[in-house]
Protein backbone atom coordinates (compact mmCIF):
# COMPACT_ATOMS: atom_id res chain seq x y z
CA UNK A 1 0.00 0.00 0.00
CA UNK A 2 1.38 3.73 -0.78
CA UNK A 3 2.22 5.45 2.05
CA UNK A 4 1.45 8.93 2.58
CA UNK A 5 4.57 10.17 2.22
CA UNK A 6 5.47 8.44 -1.05
CA UNK A 7 1.84 10.31 -1.95
CA UNK A 8 3.36 13.24 -1.27
CA UNK A 9 6.36 13.04 -2.98
CA UNK A 10 4.17 11.88 -5.82
CA UNK A 11 2.04 14.61 -5.52
CA UNK A 12 4.93 17.36 -5.51
CA UNK A 13 6.68 15.64 -8.78
CA UNK A 14 3.04 16.20 -10.20
CA UNK A 15 3.23 19.55 -9.27
CA UNK A 16 6.90 20.37 -10.40
CA UNK A 17 6.35 18.72 -13.37
CA UNK A 18 3.22 20.63 -14.12
CA UNK A 19 5.11 24.00 -13.17
CA UNK A 20 7.61 23.45 -15.78
CA UNK A 21 5.09 22.70 -18.03
CA UNK A 22 3.39 26.23 -17.80
CA UNK A 23 6.96 27.44 -17.57
CA UNK A 24 7.45 25.88 -21.56
CA UNK A 25 4.37 27.67 -22.29
CA UNK A 26 4.91 30.57 -20.55
CA UNK A 27 7.57 31.26 -22.97
CA UNK A 28 6.25 30.27 -25.76
CA UNK A 29 7.85 27.01 -26.16
CA UNK A 30 4.63 24.80 -27.52
CA UNK A 31 6.28 22.32 -29.44
CA UNK A 32 5.10 18.92 -28.21
CA UNK A 33 3.29 20.52 -25.20
CA UNK A 34 -0.38 18.94 -25.69
CA UNK A 35 1.17 15.18 -25.23
CA UNK A 36 3.27 16.24 -22.50
CA UNK A 37 0.13 17.96 -20.59
CA UNK A 38 -2.12 14.50 -21.92
CA UNK A 39 0.62 12.28 -20.10
CA UNK A 40 0.45 14.44 -17.19
CA UNK A 41 -3.47 14.23 -17.10
CA UNK A 42 -2.96 10.32 -16.55
CA UNK A 43 -0.83 11.46 -13.30
CA UNK A 44 -3.36 13.70 -12.27
CA UNK A 45 -6.15 11.05 -12.92
CA UNK A 46 -4.23 8.74 -10.66
CA UNK A 47 -4.07 11.17 -7.76
CA UNK A 48 -7.73 12.16 -7.62
CA UNK A 49 -8.35 8.11 -7.64
CA UNK A 50 -5.52 7.41 -4.99
CA UNK A 51 -7.10 10.35 -3.06
CA UNK A 52 -10.31 9.16 -3.64
CA UNK A 53 -10.54 5.44 -2.84
CA UNK A 54 -7.89 5.13 0.16
CA UNK A 55 -7.33 6.66 3.08
CA UNK A 56 -4.25 9.13 1.90
CA UNK A 57 -4.72 13.12 2.01
CA UNK A 58 -4.21 16.01 0.06
CA UNK A 59 -1.03 16.76 2.77
CA UNK A 60 0.18 18.62 -0.85
CA UNK A 61 -2.82 19.96 -2.89
CA UNK A 62 -2.28 18.69 -6.68
CA UNK A 63 -2.29 21.79 -8.75
CA UNK A 64 -5.64 21.87 -10.98
CA UNK A 65 -4.44 20.59 -14.63
CA UNK A 66 -6.61 23.01 -16.29
CA UNK A 67 -5.90 27.04 -16.75
CA UNK A 68 -7.80 28.71 -18.33
CA UNK A 69 -8.94 32.10 -16.72
CA UNK A 70 -6.79 31.31 -14.02
CA UNK A 71 -5.07 34.80 -13.54
CA UNK A 72 -4.98 35.05 -9.94
CA UNK A 73 -4.06 30.92 -9.79
CA UNK A 74 -1.28 31.45 -12.45
CA UNK A 75 -0.36 34.88 -10.48
CA UNK A 76 0.64 33.07 -7.27
CA UNK A 77 2.86 30.24 -9.10
CA UNK A 78 4.66 33.64 -9.89
CA UNK A 79 3.75 34.18 -13.59
CA UNK A 80 3.80 38.05 -15.19
CA UNK A 81 1.33 39.16 -17.08
CA UNK A 82 3.41 38.64 -20.23
CA UNK A 83 3.65 35.20 -19.20
CA UNK A 84 0.07 34.60 -18.61
CA UNK A 85 -0.62 36.08 -21.90
CA UNK A 86 1.70 33.62 -23.60
CA UNK A 87 0.41 30.82 -21.29
CA UNK A 88 -3.13 31.42 -22.25
CA UNK A 89 -1.65 31.87 -26.28
CA UNK A 90 -1.03 28.03 -26.05
CA UNK A 91 -4.59 27.31 -25.47
CA UNK A 92 -5.54 29.37 -28.82
CA UNK A 93 -2.33 27.61 -30.20
CA UNK A 94 -3.97 23.73 -29.19
CA UNK A 95 -6.69 24.75 -30.68
CA UNK A 96 -5.31 25.90 -33.78
CA UNK A 97 -3.18 23.04 -34.38
CA UNK A 98 -5.74 20.37 -33.23
CA UNK A 99 -8.62 21.48 -34.21
CA UNK A 100 -10.31 21.08 -30.71
CA UNK A 101 -10.08 22.90 -27.19
CA UNK A 102 -7.11 22.12 -24.65
CA UNK A 103 -9.29 20.17 -22.42
CA UNK A 104 -10.90 18.20 -24.93
CA UNK A 105 -7.62 17.25 -26.59
CA UNK A 106 -6.08 15.99 -23.35
CA UNK A 107 -9.73 14.33 -22.44
CA UNK A 108 -9.10 12.31 -25.53
CA UNK A 109 -4.95 11.34 -24.87
CA UNK A 110 -2.23 11.65 -26.26
CA UNK A 111 -2.11 12.83 -29.80
CA UNK A 112 -0.63 10.71 -32.81
CA UNK A 113 1.48 13.42 -33.64
CA UNK A 114 2.16 16.33 -31.57
CA UNK A 115 2.60 19.69 -33.16
CA UNK A 116 5.89 21.63 -33.48
CA UNK A 117 4.88 24.60 -34.69
CA UNK A 118 5.67 27.27 -31.49
CA UNK A 119 4.35 30.57 -32.77
CA UNK A 120 7.16 32.29 -30.71
CA UNK B 1 -33.69 15.89 -24.34
CA UNK B 2 -35.33 17.90 -21.62
CA UNK B 3 -32.38 17.63 -19.45
CA UNK B 4 -30.46 19.17 -22.77
CA UNK B 5 -33.23 21.89 -22.75
CA UNK B 6 -33.23 22.70 -18.90
CA UNK B 7 -29.14 22.64 -19.73
CA UNK B 8 -29.76 25.39 -22.87
CA UNK B 9 -31.99 27.41 -20.50
CA UNK B 10 -29.41 27.56 -17.53
CA UNK B 11 -27.01 28.38 -20.01
CA UNK B 12 -28.49 31.41 -21.19
CA UNK B 13 -28.72 32.88 -18.22
CA UNK B 14 -25.45 32.45 -16.95
CA UNK B 15 -25.27 36.28 -16.54
CA UNK B 16 -28.13 36.88 -14.75
CA UNK B 17 -27.31 33.70 -12.43
CA UNK B 18 -23.45 34.85 -11.98
CA UNK B 19 -24.80 38.73 -10.66
CA UNK B 20 -27.40 37.27 -8.43
CA UNK B 21 -24.68 35.18 -6.95
CA UNK B 22 -22.59 38.33 -6.30
CA UNK B 23 -25.43 40.19 -4.86
CA UNK B 24 -26.33 37.28 -2.23
CA UNK B 25 -22.40 36.51 -1.61
CA UNK B 26 -21.83 40.37 -1.26
CA UNK B 27 -24.94 41.19 0.97
CA UNK B 28 -23.66 38.02 3.76
CA UNK B 29 -22.50 39.53 6.67
CA UNK B 30 -20.94 36.46 7.39
CA UNK B 31 -18.77 36.42 4.56
CA UNK B 32 -15.56 37.89 5.11
CA UNK B 33 -12.77 36.55 2.94
CA UNK B 34 -14.38 38.10 -0.26
CA UNK B 35 -13.74 41.24 1.16
CA UNK B 36 -10.82 42.16 -0.26
CA UNK B 37 -12.13 40.59 -3.87
CA UNK B 38 -12.71 42.25 -7.23
CA UNK B 39 -15.70 41.56 -9.06
CA UNK B 40 -13.49 39.35 -11.42
CA UNK B 41 -11.48 37.72 -8.59
CA UNK B 42 -14.68 36.70 -6.70
CA UNK B 43 -16.68 35.61 -9.95
CA UNK B 44 -13.44 33.51 -10.60
CA UNK B 45 -14.60 30.03 -12.74
CA UNK B 46 -18.17 30.44 -11.18
CA UNK B 47 -19.40 30.82 -14.93
CA UNK B 48 -17.29 27.87 -15.84
CA UNK B 49 -18.41 26.22 -13.22
CA UNK B 50 -22.18 26.55 -14.33
CA UNK B 51 -21.25 25.62 -18.17
CA UNK B 52 -19.69 22.40 -17.00
CA UNK B 53 -22.68 21.52 -13.88
CA UNK B 54 -25.33 22.70 -17.60
CA UNK B 55 -22.67 19.53 -20.10
CA UNK B 56 -23.59 17.17 -16.96
CA UNK B 57 -26.78 17.53 -17.21
CA UNK B 58 -26.68 17.30 -21.24
CA UNK B 59 -24.73 14.39 -20.64
CA UNK B 60 -27.14 12.61 -17.71
CA UNK B 61 -23.94 12.21 -16.17
CA UNK B 62 -23.51 12.26 -12.30
CA UNK B 63 -20.88 14.77 -10.71
CA UNK B 64 -17.34 13.08 -9.33
CA UNK B 65 -14.46 14.35 -9.36
CA UNK B 66 -13.30 13.47 -13.09
CA UNK B 67 -15.86 15.49 -14.25
CA UNK B 68 -15.54 18.09 -11.85
CA UNK B 69 -12.94 20.07 -13.70
CA UNK B 70 -13.71 23.33 -13.03
CA UNK B 71 -14.90 23.06 -9.55
CA UNK B 72 -12.07 22.10 -8.40
CA UNK B 73 -9.91 24.92 -10.16
CA UNK B 74 -12.58 27.12 -8.16
CA UNK B 75 -12.19 25.37 -4.74
CA UNK B 76 -8.00 25.22 -5.65
CA UNK B 77 -8.07 29.16 -6.22
CA UNK B 78 -10.15 29.47 -2.97
CA UNK B 79 -8.05 27.89 -1.04
CA UNK B 80 -4.91 29.39 -2.75
CA UNK B 81 -6.32 33.21 -2.05
CA UNK B 82 -6.44 32.14 1.96
CA UNK B 83 -10.18 31.91 1.88
CA UNK B 84 -11.77 30.36 5.33
CA UNK B 85 -13.37 26.88 4.40
CA UNK B 86 -16.75 28.54 6.27
CA UNK B 87 -16.42 30.78 3.68
CA UNK B 88 -16.12 28.15 1.10
CA UNK B 89 -18.61 26.49 1.82
CA UNK B 90 -21.27 29.29 2.51
CA UNK B 91 -20.35 31.01 -0.82
CA UNK B 92 -20.93 27.84 -2.48
CA UNK B 93 -24.10 27.06 -1.15
CA UNK B 94 -25.06 30.15 -2.05
CA UNK B 95 -24.47 29.54 -5.46
CA UNK B 96 -26.82 26.05 -5.21
CA UNK B 97 -29.41 28.19 -3.67
CA UNK B 98 -29.89 30.84 -6.98
CA UNK B 99 -29.27 27.92 -9.03
CA UNK B 100 -32.09 25.88 -7.83
CA UNK B 101 -34.35 29.11 -7.39
CA UNK B 102 -33.84 29.92 -10.84
CA UNK B 103 -34.76 26.31 -11.35
CA UNK B 104 -37.75 26.38 -9.48
CA UNK B 105 -38.84 29.93 -10.79
CA UNK B 106 -38.52 29.22 -14.35
CA UNK B 107 -40.21 25.79 -13.85
CA UNK B 108 -43.46 27.77 -13.36
CA UNK B 109 -42.63 30.29 -16.35
CA UNK B 110 -40.70 29.32 -19.19
CA UNK B 111 -40.13 25.90 -18.31
CA UNK B 112 -43.42 24.95 -17.56
CA UNK B 113 -44.29 22.73 -20.33
CA UNK B 114 -41.12 20.35 -19.02
CA UNK B 115 -42.20 17.79 -16.53
CA UNK B 116 -41.99 18.31 -12.92
CA UNK B 117 -39.77 14.58 -12.75
CA UNK B 118 -37.34 16.47 -14.98
CA UNK B 119 -36.62 19.32 -13.59
CA UNK B 120 -36.04 17.34 -10.10
CA UNK B 121 -33.71 14.98 -11.97
CA UNK B 122 -31.92 18.61 -12.82
CA UNK B 123 -32.08 19.62 -9.17
CA UNK B 124 -30.42 16.54 -8.29
CA UNK B 125 -27.66 16.99 -10.42
CA UNK B 126 -26.94 20.31 -9.21
CA UNK B 127 -27.10 19.46 -5.80
CA UNK B 128 -24.76 16.36 -6.48
CA UNK B 129 -22.41 18.91 -8.11
CA UNK B 130 -22.63 21.17 -5.61
CA UNK B 131 -21.66 17.89 -3.03
CA UNK B 132 -18.80 16.90 -4.72
CA UNK B 133 -17.35 20.61 -5.02
CA UNK B 134 -17.81 20.98 -0.96
CA UNK B 135 -16.06 17.49 -1.12
CA UNK B 136 -13.09 18.37 -2.64
CA UNK B 137 -12.82 21.94 -1.29
CA UNK B 138 -13.13 20.14 2.17
CA UNK B 139 -10.60 17.65 1.24
CA UNK B 140 -7.40 20.22 0.49
CA UNK B 141 -9.07 23.06 3.20
CA UNK B 142 -8.79 20.78 5.99
CA UNK B 143 -5.95 18.05 4.62
CA UNK B 144 -3.06 20.26 3.29
CA UNK B 145 0.00 21.42 4.91
CA UNK B 146 0.31 24.03 3.14
CA UNK B 147 -2.76 25.37 4.61
CA UNK B 148 -1.37 24.45 8.23
CA UNK B 149 1.36 26.53 6.94
CA UNK B 150 -0.99 29.78 5.83
CA UNK B 151 -2.85 29.78 9.46
CA UNK B 152 0.18 29.65 11.43
CA UNK B 153 1.18 32.83 9.41
CA UNK B 154 -1.75 34.68 9.65
CA UNK B 155 -1.65 34.11 13.23
CA UNK B 156 2.30 35.65 13.72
Amino acid sequence: MISQEDFNRFVENYNTDYFYLLTRASTGSYDCLITSFAVLKDLYDLILTLHDTTHLEFQVVAHPLTFRGSDAFLSSLGFNAQQIELIYGFLSHVKYTQGKEFEQCIEDGVPSRCAATSSH
Amino acid sequence: MMQRRIADHIESRIDAIVETWINAVRADPNLKSDDDLSKGGLVDHVPQMITEICQILRDREIAQPANLVEGRVHAFTRFRQGFRARDMVRETSLLRLTLLKRLTDDSSDVLADVEIGEILAANISINRYIDEELRYAMAIFTEARENEDYATRNEK
